[in-house]
């Protein structure tokens, strides 16, 4: 168990690791990524998001 | 692992959160007084179902990098996110084990001494599971705001003036705590436009050096909020009066409590006030070890004096705060292990302490778990959990919070302040060995020539007693 907490206080220290898993998900998991427009996210207009399979959200 | 079983496993990092909030809407509508069969049925398949959901992201979280549970596919920072990795897992896990302790414990009787306890049960698992899973600071003040409501009742449940009285100290507490976590919030959002925690400290460390004070003031004031929770001198006197009062299966609930004070502390100071936070970096870091050495020795001069088993039990609850402060307060990767582990065992130790009180009462009635003459106990079983307990609350031989312990002075030989960092944890370590010997010794060895001691009142503990 010491093991696995040791490993767990350094991912926890690791704050760019935390940072690019939450911010940036890896590609391979989330297609070539979600596009956003923010304007038109602030707006509540259509399709200011679209997914990796290109439909309009 | 193949993509299919990734999106699978992936659903289940919301399961810790989603789960024991069904299942306490389903409670809430059997009611627990015509179905109290069904209700203590399902409460403890939810428990088992969190411990073996908790075991398996525990298995998943070993690798590299963080799992992120995206609401309703929405990205972070836009979106809710649920953050996994290897320490929520573990807080996930060890919350678990207590709730299924707790449902099973309460179930001698305990649980019908009031009403909806297993629904409030349900909603303050939700409420901690959150808590530990979520990457964004306002859902982390929901969960914190879930699961209080959710103690509130728990606390309360049993009614009695003394619950009453230390509930009201509670509640106060907790709702100023709560109003200082809301502004800081409102600061850091008002100061950079968002409050997820990975953005936070993307917007933190970029942010510009005249924003620098009101940063650190909002940081400052998480702090003193995650102080509250953990019980941090000085701001810690709601904690003896709240846990001794409660019943035993919610104080071993609440044994965790304390805890999430300190996670919340290590992830928002280590992600967003961290050390690359620019003109607000290692924001809080310098306050924890002289916190947890005054901790430490305040809680284990309280232990010493402490009248009744569930007050030594709280004042250790206490003591393994203090503990935890000074090795995270180290700032290096190995004090911050030391302190996972001994956070694992602290956690197990003090609520099984707490379970061996509920049997300390129910063994002398009339004198309940007061630390003085009364009826020998003599139930060798329960004699033998509280020497287990005992060992393992002390953190001597052959248990893990000796190896925990050992590590967290061997971190603290590096930090500023060791001599006194290692006076406070071994001086604390003797006094809390003194004093669990001294209620064994009244407990269980003292012979029943020497228990014709002056008439006193029952002890709370001993008024709360259920009916078996």
């Amino acid at each position: 168990m010491s093991h696995f907490t040791e490993a767990a206080a350094r991912q926890t220290l690791d704050v760019d690791a935390y940072v690019a898993a939450v911010i940036r998900p890896p590609e391979d998991e989330r297609g070539p990524g979600i596009v956003i427009d923010a304007d038109r996210l602030r707006t509540h207009q259509p399709g200011a998001t679209v997914d990796p399979r290109g439909m309009s959200l | 692992m193949s993509a299919a079983m990734v999106s699978a496993v992936g659903q289940l990092v919301a399961l810790p959160f989603v789960l024991p909030v069904m299942v306490a809407g389903v409670l809430l509508a059997l009611g627990d007084q015509r179905r109290a069969r069904a209700c203590r049925t399902l409460s403890i398949v939810s428990c088992a179902g969190l411990l073996a959901c908790s075991g398996l992201l525990l298995g998943w979280s070993a690798g590299d990098a963080p799992a992120v549970y995206a609401m309703g596919n929405w990205p972070a920072p836009f979106g809710i996110v649920f953050v996994l990795d290897r320490l929520s897992a573990l807080m996930l896990a060890v919350t678990a084990v207590l709730g299924l302790a707790c449902a099973w414990y309460s179930l001698g009787g305990w649980d019908s001494r009031g009403r909806h306890f297993h629904a409030l049960l349900q909603l303050q698992l939700a409420g901690l599971n959150g808590a530990f899973l979520t990457g964004d600071l306002f859902n982390l003040f929901v969960c914190f705001e879930l699961l209080l409501i959710a103690s509130y009742g728990l606390m309360l449940h049993g009614g009695g003036v003394e619950r009453l009285r230390a509930t009201f100290h509670y509640v106060v507490y907790n709702l100023v705590a709560s109003s200082v976590f809301l502004i800081a919030a409102g600061l850091l959002y008002g100061m950079t436009g968002t409050l997820n925690l990975a953005d936070l400290a993307i917007e933190v460390a970029a942010a510009p050096a005249e924003d620098a004070a009101l940063l650190r003031s909002a940081g400052l004031l998480l702090a003193v909020v995650f102080a509250v929770k953990a019980a941090v001198l000085p701001l810690a006197f709601w904690l003896q009066g709240g846990y001794d009062s409660a019943s035993p299966p919610v104080a071993c609930l609440f044994a965790v409590m304390t805890k999430l004070g300190v996670y919340s502390m290590i992830r928002v100071f280590t992600v967003v006030f961290g050390a690359n936070a620019g003109g607000a970096s290692d924001l809080a870091q310098p306050w924890w070890l002289p916190a947890g050495i005054a901790t430490l020795l305040f809680a284990a001069i309280a232990a010493a004096s402490a009248r009744s088993l569930g007050a030594l039990a709280a004042q250790l609850v206490a003591v393994s705060a203090g503990t935890l402060l000074i090795a995270v307060g180290t700032g290096t990767a190995q004090g911050l292990g030391a302190a996972l582990l001994y956070l694992l065992h602290a956690s197990l130790a003090g609520a099984l302490l707490f379970l061996v009180c509920g049997e300390v009462v129910a063994s002398r009635p009339g004198a309940g778990a007061r630390l003085a003459p009364g009826p020998r106990i003599g139930e060798w079983r329960t004699g033998l959990a509280f020497l287990f307990a005992a060992l393992a609350a002390a953190g001597l031989p052959p248990l893990s919070g000796f190896v925990a312990k050992l590590g967290v002075l061997r971190a603290a030989l590096e930090a500023a302040g060791a001599a006194a960092a290692w006076i406070a944890l071994l001086g604390s370590t003797l006094v809390a060995v003194i004093a669990l010997a001294r209620a064994g010794s009244i407990l269980f060895w003292r012979p029943a020539a020497t228990r014709s001691g002056p008439s006193e009142p029952p002890s709370r503990c001993s008024r709360s007693q259920p009916s078996r």
